[in-house]
């Protein structure tokens, strides 16, 4: 909305300079986006007075006129206008004047003669006269005063943004005027007295819970006027068109009190005029040509021949007023604004109109707007006389709030005295009774101790309320265990040496659907994505990072060593079950460096799983998978099951997907958090005190026996001494594989013989017989 | 002692240059076959005062000549320590080999720093779906079906009905009072991830929210501009300087927007920040009486206030951003640029 500086001193007293206005804006809440000028374009557009015309020697429509100016010689300009004869004054733009138009004037040859600048007529000025081509000035200003001494100097205009609760009643000079006028504590100039209504019957309200307030109004024009200069000034600075006399001043109104008027052409109407809900399926013809088909839901202005007027929107196209119009009704109603903020929604017709009656609307502007109509159209030379009239309805009854000052100031958190909050509340506007707050009727945001209290905030200024940090009761503040949790895996993965990567949960059905392990259920879909590669909620998180893969990939050859923990969705009948997973990536291809580095391996990631788990405490394993889906390496994954249920895989992607990510290889953990966290207790245990013996095994194993079935069987068969197992070399020979174990022994109550141990030793290589794995030789 | 005196020995000692040469001396001195050895198996054949003079001076001898044998041979033994070491020296101006260990998403960082300065004021952490109602997202927080705040915040629906994604984690306020039961007070806050219809340089559809919610007997707007004050300048720098402002939020009344002195021109006024020295930092306010309604609390007898700010924005600032997106496109090189000291913090 755009606020002009002129138009609102026209209700104040006094008038600060522009900057302490644009101060208070900025305090009564409103952002202040931009500040600019209005009239610059009239300043070098001066009076000038004609001595001469003359036809042009070359043309038959073009005159050459001389005009006088206050300084400097006379000039001559070319004109193909019919009005401007001695003694007339006209306004004159010089070469190098920018019109409003955007043009920009230079002296140029019309038909062989100079024409320096021109004369001008008032909608080259942007503004309506009733006298002809040209714009002869009437008033008694010397020559030389410029268009923009006439219209009172330049304006400062504040583009300002309402947030939707001051748009409920501040898009309106008057009620920005008056609150700033609170806070500088200056009057306002009093309105106009109230309209006398009559009782004629032009109008009949049938629907008032809808329009609670109809006033109507005959007036007739007389014809071929033009509005007051200071209006069609303000209409301008505020970026309005100059029309019609009568659309002018209730544009003037819409913007001076916030209040949509309408005037119909009297002589488009048949019978009376009804409010009335639309019926169904009835049609009519807005003002700009578009035909709506109505329903039960629209509240119309009709006459005996249907809707002339979707009420509190749009006017219809049969009694639009025209450039002739010589009879009008003015309507000034009071509309509810929800159902015409629904039925602006639905129609899709946002108009001045709409966006005023859709926020709210002052009911007490219906009283007085008609006699503002008179007296603008009076002063513009154009009304010819004030008709019969009548108002239908009642203003509604204020809202009324307890006044409780201590409440206010508790809520601010100051210490301020009754007198003061009541001063603040009184100055904005409102009425104290012996113990209540009377809310003024256009305050439709008001209905709580609460927004008194941001009244007298605003009022005041908030840096008047001073910062502390509340006194309360002591209470722990606690953390949620699942989010702590999941904390620790990302500082565990962390530790382990890969890079948190955050990415977009809405992800492409196609893409994810390759990675699916076939228990994830069915996805949420979003009906209004952005695009369609963001249009599902995803169900695993592993797509997401091979996004990232592709994204570095195209850029470096960094390694990749990335995780994620994140949400994923799945839905259960119309439930979304939202819950957590980790995926972490490692691409598997040799790492040139010196110092000599760790070769990425398969292995590292199935590490990863045992560390997290082991830190984790929760009690998982990893096992073969039956059904290996087909983005992964058959022969190098495994399933990770926790208590049974299956949370995840380790292992490597299957290589030619790996590569379309332009990654040879890629090593690939996801782990899912259990339905329900079971945690391996753990007691930390005291070492023995006696010495432990090792004993190392070297195993010649079969192709397609696992480390898993030797391990199982050492344990077992190692006897109650035996407290570790673990593998120290590694070796494939032309006779097989080789695997060296390595067993430590230790007693708790005692120091083992040679013999305790050997004897364990002889049982553990026995047993491994029987699964086909002997000693090297 | 016929050619050489044990003085002489012993300066013949000091002067060896390698440990055979000790070894030859030894042997030939005070070896068990060595000439004072002996000299002194030869005592015997004096008389005793011949004896114990010449047996003194003996002694005095070998005790003289092993001591020396002692010191030379720490000398040489540390001299081909040094020289064995001085060969196996490295060239240690290579590269070392840093610890394998990764890095936590900048974002991540910022939201642990957020929730540890407010867990440090005694905010508990709270937590709600993604996927949320709309009654929790919208008509429990005040903002009805034909509310225009609801186009404000352009949200994402799903093909469950009923069901958007959240465009706010402020429905975790009406979620956590609901948990406490008409308990105070309720004093939480609430991370995690939001989702508007939004793709531009300032705009991302996924983003990152803590909300902050205190009901309790007597909290004003006072309390709620020192709790927030405290905590920017905490996160920020305390040289930081805040105000607040008017604003609307349909969940708050008095809505307030805090604003920071602008990072960029340090509050003097530049491009970033429309010449006004301030940049927006959260939108805050008291809790609007229907929300306290629809948690459970009644609004005569309690007050709460609320706030909720982008971990992004936050972020941006703490480590001079002016592309929210680079947070999102996961550019290793571009996260791994935070290992540097600013990174840790
Ligand atoms: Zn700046």
């Amino acid at each position: 909305m755009i606020v002009s500086y002129r138009w609102l001193s026209r209700h104040l007293e006094r008038m600060p300079d522009p900057d302490t206005v644009q101060h208070g804006l900025e305090q009564l809440g409103l952002e202040v986006a931009n500040r600019t000028t209005f009239g610059q374009e009239f300043e070098a557009v001066e009076l000038v007075e004609v001595m001469r015309r003359v036809p042009h020697p070359a043309s038959d429509h073009l005159s050459l006129v001389t005009v006088r100016r206050a300084q400097g010689e006379a000039v001559q300009v070319v004109t193909g206008a019919k009005n401007g004869h001695p003694g007339d004054r006209l306004w004159y733009a010089p070469p190098g004047t920018r019109l409003p138009d955007g043009r920009v004037l230079e002296t140029r040859m019309l038909r062989g003669i100079e024409s320096p600048g021109m004369l001008l007529s008032a909608e080259e000025l942007g503004y309506q006269a009733t006298t002809g081509d040209l714009w002869v000035w009437e008033g008694r200003e010397a020559l030389g005063t410029t268009f923009l001494d006439v219209i009172g100097g330049l304006d400062t205009l504040y583009d300002v943004e309402l947030t939707p609760n001051l748009a409920q009643y501040l898009q309106s000079m008057r009620h920005l005027a008056q609150e700033l006028g609170a806070i500088w504590d200056i009057p306002l100039v009093p309105l106009t007295a109230p309209f006398d209504y009559g009782d004629a019957p032009l109008a009949d309200v049938l629907a008032p819970d809808r329009c609670p307030l109809y006033g109507l109004v005959a007036i007739r024009l007389k014809p071929g006027a033009a509005s007051p200069l200071w209006l069609q000034t303000l209409l301008r600075a505020v970026g309005q068109r100059i029309i019609h006399p009568a659309v002018d001043a209730t544009n003037f109104v819409l913007w001076d009190l916030g209040e949509p008027l309408h005037a119909f052409d009297a002589q488009q109407l048949h019978g009376t005029l009804q409010v009335r809900l639309a019926r169904p399926y009835e049609v009519m013809t807005l003002l700009d040509g578009t035909t709506l088909e109505l329903s039960a839901r629209d509240l119309v202005i009709a006459d005996d021949e249907g809707p002339v007027a979707l009420a509190g929107i749009m006017g219809g196209a049969r009694a639009q007023v025209h450039a002739d119009t010589i009879a009008i009704w003015l309507e000034c109603a009071h509309f509810s604004s929800e159902p015409i903020f629904q039925s602006y929604k639905r129609h899709r017709l946002v108009t001045d109109a709409a966006l005023h009656f859709g926020k709210g609307t002052d009911p007490e502007a219906v009283l007085v707007a008609p006699r503002l109509v008179e007296n603008i159209l009076h002063q513009g030379g154009v009304l010819e006389s004030v008709g019969p009239s009548v108002l239908k309805g009642s203003l509604p009854t204020p809202r009324q709030i307890v006044f409780d000052a201590p409440r206010i100031s508790q809520l601010l958190g100051v210490t301020w005295t009754q007198e003061k909050i009541k001063t603040a509340l009184t100055r904005l506007g409102y009425q104290l009774t012996a113990s209540d707050v009377v809310v003024p009727r256009y305050r439709h945001d008001v209905s709580h101790i609460a927004d008194l209290a941001e009244d007298v905030a605003r009022f005041y200024g908030i840096e008047a309320i001073h910062p502390r940090l509340p006194v309360q009761r002591t209470a722990l503040a606690r953390r949620d265990e699942m989010h702590v949790l999941e904390e620790a895996v990302r500082d565990l993965v962390v530790s382990a040496g890969y890079d948190e990567v955050m990415t977009r949960t809405l992800v492409s059905p196609e893409l994810e659907a390759q990675y699916l392990t076939g228990r994830e259920g069915e996805p949420v879909r979003v009906t209004n994505p952005l695009r369609e590669e963001e249009s599902v909620l995803r169900r695993v998180l592993l797509p997401s990072l091979l996004e990232v893969v592709r994204y570095n990939r195209a850029r470096h050859d960094l390694p990749i060593r990335i995780f994620e923990v994140g949400t994923v969705f799945s839905r259960v009948e119309d439930k979304v079950v939202e819950s957590r997973e980790l995926v972490a990536l490692l691409s598997l291809e040799p790492v040139l460096a010196f110092p000599p580095r760790l070769q990425p391996s398969v292995y590292d990631l199935t590490g990863l799983a045992d560390f997290l788990l082991t830190r984790l405490g929760w009690p998982g394993v990893r096992q073969a998978w039956d059904q290996v889906p087909s983005f992964l390496h058959p022969g190098r994954v495994q399933q990770i099951v926790v208590n049974g249920e299956p949370l995840g895989y380790v292992g490597e992607l299957r290589p030619r997907l790996a590569e379309s990510y332009r990654v040879k290889r890629l090593g690939v953990l996801a782990l899912r958090w259990p339905q329900d966290i079971v945690t391996t207790p753990f007691h930390a245990a005291r070492p023995s005190r006696y010495p432990e013996v090792q004993r190392d095994l070297s195993l010649v194993i079969g192709p397609r026996t696992s480390y898993q079935e030797i391990d199982q069987v050492i344990r077992r068969h190692g006897g109650e001494h035996l407290r570790a197992v673990y593998v120290v070399d590694r070796y494939e020979g032309e006779f097989g594989i080789s695997l060296t174990v390595r067993l430590i022994f230790q007693s708790e109550v005692g120091t083992l013989t040679d013999e305790e141990v050997d004897r364990a030793v002889t049982d553990v290589v026995q047993a491994l017989q029987s699964i086909d794995v002997g000693l090297r030789q | 002692m016929d050619e050489l005196s044990w003085q002489e020995v012993v300066a013949a000692i000091s002067q060896a240059s390698t440990l055979a040469e000790l070894k030859d001396w030894r042997t030939r001195w005070v070896g068990k076959h060595g000439r004072i050895t002996e000299l002194m198996k030869g005592l015997s054949d004096l008389p005793p005062e011949e004896r114990r003079r010449r047996g003194q001076e003996l002694n005095q001898a070998r005790e003289a000549i092993l001591a020396a044998l002692t010191q030379r041979e720490q000398v040489l033994t540390d001299r081909a320590e040094e020289r064995a070491l001085e060969a196996e020296r490295w060239d240690l101006t290579l590269p070392g080999r840093e610890p394998d260990t990764g890095m936590l998403h900048p974002l991540t960082r910022v939201r642990r720093r957020i929730e540890d300065v407010l867990l440090r004021l005694g905010f508990s952490l709270a937590y709600g779906p993604q996927v949320e109602s709309e009654w929790y997202n919208f008509e429990a927080l005040n903002i009805p079906p034909n509310h225009p705040a609801r186009e404000m915040q352009d949200s994402f629906f799903v093909d469950i009905p009923g069901l958007v994604l959240r465009t706010h984690t402020s429905p975790v306020q009406i979620r956590a009072m609901e948990q406490h039961q008409g308990r105070l007070p309720v004093k939480i806050i609430a991370p995690g991830l939001t989702y508007r219809r939004d793709d531009d340089a300032t705009h991302v559809p996924m983003f990152q929210q803590v909300e902050g919610l205190v009901v309790d007997h007597g909290i004003s707007v006072a309390d709620l501009m020192g709790t927030l004050t405290v905590m920017v300048q905490e996160l920020l720098g305390g040289s930081v300087r805040t105000r607040f402002r008017s604003s609307y939020f349909p969940f708050t009344e008095p809505s307030l927007e805090m604003d920071v002195t602008c990072a960029v021109c340090q509050g003097q006024g530049c491009r970033v920040c429309k010449e006004t020295g301030w940049v927006e930092i959260l939108g805050s306010g008291l809790v609007h009486p229907t929300v306290l309604r629809n948690g459970g609390y009644d609004p005569d007898q309690v007050s709460g206030f609320a706030f909720g700010m982008g971990i992004e924005r936050i972020a941006m600032r703490l480590y001079g951003l002016d592309d929210l997106r680079l947070l999102y496109q996961n550019d290793l090189r571009f996260l791994r640029g935070f290992r540097h000291q600013g990174g840790l913090r």
